[in-house]
């Protein structure tokens, strides 16, 4: 039918406006539309969803389609649909150990360049597919596999993580340097010897700095610091997994999301295993 | 009492919507527009062979070292053009001549194309105000009529279904849109199970209409001009628009009928809806969410893409 004036000031009129969804990627592949122009109004509009990608790839959508579906929600600055449980302010929460486990990547710089010339998407898929079969419990995990850039150059990740504030005459706890399992080339980096903050009570206050950067020599790309906090960190609790927290937001869509692991801790005392800062 | 032709052109452009130029002399229009298929038409007339010849000529002249079936694909282009030179003779205003259909989504390719036709009519001594460069309301062709405008390439944007593409068209500051009547009706009555419509409820009569009175309101200098008749029950009732191009056939129809013929679109009736702003996704989302829209354009696309290469392909079996 035509459009309704109301439907089209609408859809003219919002935010919502330049977001394509599945429903209207495929009426447009329905009539013959090329794939080339499809392509690029996913990439000119805002943020797909998850379930759009899923649609996407269920619908039998294109290669070329999904990829960039893909990279549009791996530059989303929406939080995964997760449901935190809040931390209640002036409460003591419960004693935790909290691991880093990795993080994700986008798959483009903010101006839409690749991170990097050469190198593939191949390793970067697979480790974030490893990821989320390795922690079947992390919300969204699943699907962090699908994440990834046909023809866009992965970084080559490397950083620390500290806590927020850093604890005066604790040196294990500042600066810890990432040692990453695959340093070049990879959208998912996991660590060698994750941080581990083990007997942490999870109050309110708890807040971690995760600070990474694409390590090119000379050249190096910096991503902005991103906080994990209490929410977060519950979050992660109440999974029972590897979660992958949402930080897009903080990072200019650059980082994606932070892996994190929390499980209530049988310590006593709290301390911090893992590689120190160099 | 004057006949509905002639108080139509009281109020109303008209303009004849064929290739047949014989049928342009007999209703005296200002304008007259063209299309693949009516330029295959006429091509096959026995009146005209003349002129596919001296396109053939051409096509070979310019391109003697070339492969038969791209000798013909230029004489379809020197055809279109030799078509709106004979029209040029014959009407006061100005000739639409079509970039070919299958470029629809190459903005550059357009561009290149639009410029290529305009060339050969300034060689022939043609002013480039007389030609109206049509193209597909698609977002490229759009784009490539907001650039060609800048050159002053008048550009006449057709396979106009929705109310988004002659929103984009306004934005873009095109010289005119051919928005479609009875196309939109066919896939009204087809959807519908209905079989006919009074003309003030016919949806394609309804969308220009819209159109129409959204560019009046707020100020738009695209002209609008009603296209794709199917009766003369959707030309009365549009009386009034800017222009209205149309079959000879249905201009024979309006010069038969007699009784008054009252305006129905009027620039001071302010009746358009509120001003709105259109990126290129959303414009492709107003498209995805207007089925008749989607899937007219791309037949009409297709059509016309078919009549040309079905053109091309008759020319160079001449070619042998």
């Amino acid at each position: 039918m035509v459009i309704p004036s109301g439907m089209f000031l609408a859809l003219a009129l919002t935010d919502s406006a330049s977001a394509l969804t599945c429903d209207e990627v495929f009426a447009m592949t329905s009539t013959g539309r090329p794939e080339p122009q499809i392509v690029e109004a996913i990439k000119l509009g805002r943020e797909l969803t998850l379930d759009d990608v899923t649609c996407l790839t269920a619908g039998g959508a294109s290669r070329a389609i999904v990829d960039a579906a893909k990279w549009k929600l791996a530059r989303s600055t929406t939080p995964l649909p997760v449901a935190p449980a809040p931390a209640t302010a002036g409460s003591a929460g419960p004693r935790v150990d909290v691991e880093f486990v990795g993080a994700v990547f986008a798959g483009g710089k903010s101006d839409g360049t690749s991170w990097d010339l050469g190198g593939t998407t191949a390793n970067a898929v697979g480790a974030a597919v490893s990821l989320g079969v390795a922690a079947a419990g992390g919300p969204g995990l699943a699907r962090l596999g699908q994440v990834s850039a046909a023809g866009v150059a992965a970084p080559d990740p490397a950083g620390w993580v500290r806590l927020v504030p850093d604890l005066p005459g604790d040196r294990s706890s500042a600066n810890r340097k990432l040692l990453l399992k695959s340093r070049a080339d990879t959208y998912a980096p996991t660590f060698d010897a994750p941080p581990k903050y083990r007997g942490w009570v999870l109050d309110p206050s708890t807040t971690f700095e995760v600070h990474l950067w694409d390590d090119d020599a000379g050249a190096p790309d910096d991503v902005p610091a991103v906080r994990i906090g209490a929410d977060a960190l519950q979050a992660a609790l109440a999974s029972g997994g590897v979660y992958a927290v949402p930080v897009g937001d903080q990072s200019l869509g650059l980082l994606t999301h932070v892996l994190v692991q929390v499980r209530r801790s049988s310590l006593a005392d709290r301390h911090v295993e893992g590689a120190p800062a160099p | 009492m004057p006949s509905y032709l002639d108080q139509l052109k009281t109020m109303t452009v008209v303009v004849a919507d064929t290739g047949d130029f014989a049928s342009i002399h007999k209703f005296r229009p200002r304008d007259a527009t063209t299309n693949p298929s009516l330029i295959a038409s006429a091509a096959a007339m026995p009146q005209y062979q003349a002129l596919v010849a001296a396109a053939l000529a051409w096509a070979k002249e310019e391109s003697p070292d070339q492969a038969p079936a791209a000798v013909a694909a230029r004489a379809v282009d020197r055809l279109a053009v030799e078509f709106g030179m004979e029209i040029l003779k014959v009407v006061p205003g100005r000739v639409s001549t079509e970039v070919d259909a299958r470029l629809s989504y190459d903005t550059a390719a357009s561009i290149a194309k639009a410029r290529d036709l305009i060339a050969m009519y300034e060689a022939a001594g043609i002013d480039r105000k007389r030609i109206l460069i049509k193209l597909a309301a698609t977002w490229e062709g759009i784009k490539a009529a907001e650039e060609l405008e800048l050159e002053g390439i008048h550009c006449n944007l057709t396979l106009l279904f929705g109310f988004h593409q002659a929103v984009a068209c306004a934005e873009a500051k095109v010289t005119l849109i051919s928005p479609f009547v009875g196309r939109i009706l066919d896939w009204y009555l087809k959807d519908t199970g209905r079989t006919a419509y009074a003309p003030a409820e016919d949806p394609g009569v309804v969308s220009v209409t819209r159109i129409y009175d959204y560019y009046k309101r707020h100020g738009y200098a695209t002209e609008v001009m009603g296209a794709s008749f199917r009766n003369v029950g959707e030309i009365t009732e549009l009386a009034g628009c800017d222009l209205l191009t149309i079959a000879p056939k249905l201009l024979a129809e309006l010069e038969g009928q007699q009784g008054d013929l009252p305006r129905k679109l009027d620039p001071a009736a302010n009746r358009g809806q509120e001003l709105v702003h259109l990126d290129r996704v959303t414009f492709e989302r107003m498209h995805a969410a207007d089925r008749m829209a989607n899937e007219k354009l791309a037949e009409g696309i297709a059509g016309f893409s078919k009549a040309i290469t079905d053109l091309e392909r008759e020319l160079a079996t001449r070619l042998g």
